[in-house]
């Protein structure tokens, strides 16, 4: 009954939050309602046993990467950033009807999942979690510090004033 | 228990959501949060499949999604300071120069 009560409560914050963040005015508002997505989205992972990744969601994700684009945010003077609504005229409705439709398949392919009977889920501690990244998922693991040496090198390539 | 079928649901609401902001956002910034709740959705039927499943599997490729969406936004937003400082926009109508 509680778990129920909670489910709907986090999927309804976590549908408004997104709800949020696509009309935001503004993008400081729009970031912010993110925020408050993910800690949604956190409480669902919980839900679902999967503690590790709830954590990691708050820290790492609202807390590290959104602040990053906040600061980006804050350092592009965002009173010059348009209003984007007013101009479109049936963008909106497409957008809408496509949604809609890739929504209405969605549905109709997850009434056909099966639930997988007589499985436990597992606790997703971060022992179990990491035992699992250190072995059978090592190699992926290891290769994602390439993908962020990559990353790094990019945007300092990227973002450092031209020498001209 | 809720059943797995709510929590898909949930994640393809979330995903038509930032598939909407997507298409219909103008601002880079906008574009780029839209994407983050797509990648989110992902992550939310990860989990709850791995869940439902019994394997942790699932969880751990939330966290490969999470490397590569932090890569993602910080290349991303580079790609907006650069923009922002060159062409003193953040418009997504008023980059199109690759346009064909």
């Amino acid at each position: 009954m509680l778990e129920s009560i909670l489910f709907y409560l986090f999927s309804f914050g976590v549908v408004a939050f997104a709800l949020g963040v696509v009309a935001a005015r503004s993008a400081v508002y729009g970031v912010l309602s993110l925020v408050g997505a993910m800690c949604m989205m956190a409480g669902l992972f919980v839900l679902l046993k999967a503690y590790l990744v709830a954590t990691v969601l708050v820290l790492v994700y609202a807390g590290a990467i959104l602040v990053l684009f906040l600061f980006v945010v804050m350092l592009i003077d965002f009173r010059k950033l348009t209003l984007d609504w007013p101009k479109l005229r049936f963008q909106p409705l497409f957008a809408a009807a496509l949604g809609g439709a890739l929504f209405f398949q969605f549905y109709k392919v997850i009434g056909t999942v099966e639930m997988p009977a007589g499985s436990v889920p597992l606790d997703g501690t971060a022992e179990a979690l990491g035992t699992l990244l250190f072995t059978r998922y090592l190699l992926p693991f290891e290769l994602t510090s390439f993908l962020i040496l990559a990353a790094v090198v990019s945007v300092v390539v990227l973002a450092k004033k031209d020498a001209e | 228990m809720i059943p797995l079928h709510h929590y898909l649901v949930v994640s393809a609401l979330l995903f038509v959501i930032g598939l909407f902001g997507l298409l219909v956002r103008r601002n880079i910034l906008m574009v780029l949060l839209s994407m983050e709740l797509i990648l989110n959705a992902a992550n939310l039927s990860f989990v709850s499949f791995s869940s439902f499943m019994g394997d942790l599997s699932g969880q751990t490729m939330v966290f490969f999604t999470m490397i590569v969406a932090a890569a993602e936004v910080t290349v991303g937003l580079a790609i907006v300071v650069l923009l922002f400082r060159k062409k003193n926009t953040t418009d997504t109508n008023d980059v199109s120069a690759l346009k064909w």
